[in-house]
């Protein structure tokens, strides 16, 4: 159970972090038709 | 671009044995505002021709997204490649402030694009570009590179962009393979290969 907790503490840490890169990069990125 | 350079950083990163492990030790000051920030910008983007107080102010948004941006990159400089990110948004931030707060677009180069795109562009307000003309400052840190066939996406960047990349790719390439966390990784499956053996 413990264990669970601990991998699901880590997945949250990926995806909030992949979250902030992602929009970071789109946020601040210049490219004409980027997306 | 920037967008596949980090799918390419990625790529290379997998293809070199890294892993994404340290993106769960990752510890960026301020990150929160970036979403944040991201959600302002669309909204923006959406809103800017409806309304005639957002379009205009839309130049003053996007420098202070830009700020905010510089300020958290400098905050957390200390990552490998985040100096040159730095770089590249000053550079992007540079010609957007001389330009009044908008990203000059080489219409030359744009016209690798469909033609909604230069129309778009001549007309209204779009995302957060505008025209480079005779009378725009710094035009060369504009986006005037156009990339075409044979990649498989066509778009227009500027020097900027090139050099974010660039600090992108040394990035995900150290959070993959160089970072304390992703290097703990390997060990682990290397001691683990030596214990089969035995």
């Amino acid at each position: 159970m413990r264990q669970q907790k601990r991998e699901g503490i880590k997945l949250t840490s990926v995806i909030t972090n992949a979250i902030i890169l992602a929009s970071m990069i789109i946020a601040l990125t210049s490219g004409m038709k980027l997306i | 671009m920037v967008f596949d350079g980090i799918i390419f950083s990625l790529i290379v990163g997998f293809l070199r044995k890294g892993n994404l492990r340290a993106l769960a030790q990752l510890k960026l000051k301020g990150g929160w505002i970036f979403p944040l920030l991201l959600v302002v910008e669309i909204a923006v983007f959406m809103l800017q021709n409806d309304s005639k107080l957002l379009g205009q102010f839309s130049g003053s948004i996007y420098i202070v997204v830009y700020v905010l941006g510089l300020l958290f990159l400098l905050m957390n400089r200390k990552n490998p490649g985040f100096i040159l990110i730095l770089l590249g948004v000053f550079l992007n931030f540079l010609v957007m402030v001389t330009n009044g707060g908008r990203m000059p677009v080489s219409l030359h180069a744009a016209s690798i694009l469909e033609p909604g795109y230069l129309d778009i562009l001549k007309e209204q307000l779009y995302a957060k570009h505008t025209s480079l003309t005779e009378s725009t400052k710094l035009g060369f840190l504009g986006d005037i590179i156009p990339i075409t066939d044979p990649y498989p996406r066509t778009q227009i960047i500027s020097i900027g962009d090139v050099v974010m990349n660039i600090g992108a790719f040394l990035f995900i390439q150290y959070l993959m393979l160089r970072h304390p966390a992703a290097k703990k990784k390997q060990e682990g499956s290397l001691s683990l290969k030596g214990g089969e053996i035995k």
